[in-house]
C-alpha cells in the first residue's frame, strides 16, 4: 500500500488508547524509570532515565529486570 | 498462631524461600545484562544528560517511539545546577531533532547552567539537536555523527495563512540567533547551510558531518568520550581555580 498525503502517518493510523496504557513512567529511588506492565502484577524496567551514570548500573532496576510497584 | 506451633517447619521454609530468590535473581542479573556482578562505582562528581530519539513537546507520542521528553530534564537540570556534589555536566546526543520549543528550553536551560558542560554528539544530532550540542560551554562530535540543518517546518502540512508562515520565520530566528550566538559559526554561513539546494535529496538543507561542523565552527572539536572527559575535567579545575583565588582576594 502506498500513501500519498500530506497527512502524518498517526493521522492515518492512530495509536490505539491501550498501547499508551501499557507504559507507565515511575519514580524510584530518585530516578525516573519508565515500566511497563506485564500483566501479572510486576512491571518491567524499560529505561531509565537519570542523571547520575551509577543509576544505569544498578542491576536492580536495568533493563529486563521485572519490579512490583 | 501457626508460627508458634512449629518454628522450625517455617524457619526451613523461609530459608529455602530465600534460596529460591537468591537463584532468580540470579538469573534475572544474567538476563538483564548477561553477567552476574556490576562493579560498585564511587559517586560520581560528572553527571550525564542523555538527548535520545525525538526531543517531544507538548503531544506525547506514541509509546513505540524513542523520545526525550522535556518534563523530565528541565527538573534535571535544575537539579544537577543545585547539587553541590555534581561540578560537571556531559550532554549526550544522538536525535533525530523534534519540538522546537521543547528543544530550545532545554538549550537555554543547559546554557544557563553555572557548572561546565560539554556535549558529545554521536550517531546525529539533527534539526532541534543542533542548539542543544552548541549550548555548552565545549562541544565536541564524533568523527562519523552527523547533524543536519534545515529551515522550521511543520511535518507535512500546508500553511494556510501567511501569519503562520510569519510565525515559523519568527520560530526558526530564534534558532538561528540561538545557534549564532553559543557558536563561532556565522549567521550567514548557518543561514547558507539552512537553505542550501542540492545537498539533501529532495530537500532543503546541509548534512554535515563530523570534521565539517568543527570547519563551520558550529561544533568545537571532533572527539569522543575520553576528549569530553578530559575538556570537562579541565574545564571544572580552571573553575575551582577561579573559585580559589576569588575566596583569597
Amino acid at each position: 500500500m502506498i500513501l500519498y498525503t500530506p497527512l502524518n502517518e498517526h493521522d492515518i493510523f492512530p495509536t490505539e488508547d491501550d498501547e499508551y496504557n501499557n507504559y507507565k513512567w515511575v519514580t524510584i529511588n530518585n530516578r525516573v524509570m519508565k515500566v511497563q506492565d506485564m500483566k501479572d502484577g510486576t512491571y518491567e524496567v524499560l529505561q531509565t532515565i537519570s542523571t547520575d551514570p551509577n543509576d544505569y548500573l544498578d542491576e536492580q532496576y536495568s533493563p529486563g529486570a521485572k519490579i512490583r510497584l | 498462631m501457626n508460627n508458634d506451633q512449629n518454628p522450625q517447619k517455617d524457619g526451613n521454609k523461609d530459608e529455602q524461600q530465600g534460596n529460591e530468590n537468591n537463584s532468580s535473581a540470579l538469573v534475572q542479573k544474567l538476563q538483564q545484562l548477561g553477567q552476574t556482578n556490576v562493579p560498585a562505582s564511587p559517586d560520581s562528581n560528572i553527571h550525564i544528560l542523555p538527548i535520545i530519539g525525538q526531543v517531544e513537546g507538548h503531544v506525547q507520542l506514541p509509546p513505540k517511539n524513542k523520545t526525550t521528553k522535556y518534563e523530565h530534564l528541565l527538573p534535571q537540570i535544575i537539579a544537577v545546577e543545585q547539587n553541590p556534589k555534581i561540578e560537571g555536566l556531559i550532554v549526550l546526543l544522538n536525535t533525530v531533532g523534534g519540538d522546537v520549543e521543547a528543544g530550545l528550553a532545554i538549550s537555554e536551560m543547559i546554557a544557563s547552567i553555572s557548572k561546565p558542560t560539554v556535549s558529545i554528539v554521536l550517531g546525529g544530532g539533527h534539526s532541534i539537536g543542533v542548539p542543544i550540542a552548541v549550548s555548552t560551554d565545549y562541544s565536541f562530535i564524533a568523527e562519523t555523527a552527523t547533524m543536519t540543518i534545515h529551515p522550521i517546518r511543520l511535518t507535512g502540512l500546508v500553511i494556510g495563512v501567511p501569519q503562520t508562515f510569519e510565525y515559523l520565520d519568527k520560530m526558526q530566528d530564534r534558532v538561528i540567533n540561538f545557534v549564532t550566538r553559543h557558536s563561532d559559526i556565522a549567521e550567514e554561513k548557518f543561514k547558507e547551510l539552512m537553505f542550501e539546494k542540492g545537498n539533501l535529496t529532495r530537500d532543503i538543507g546541509t548534512n554535515v558531518i563530523g570534521t565539517d561542523a568543527v570547519e563551520y565552527g558550529l561544533i568545537n572539536e571532533v572527539g569522543g568520550v575520553k576528549e569530553a572527559m578530559q575538556k570537562l575535567n579541565q574545564l571544572i579545575d580552571e573553575r575551582k581555580d577561579q573559585d580559589g583565588s576569588q575566596v583569597i582576594q
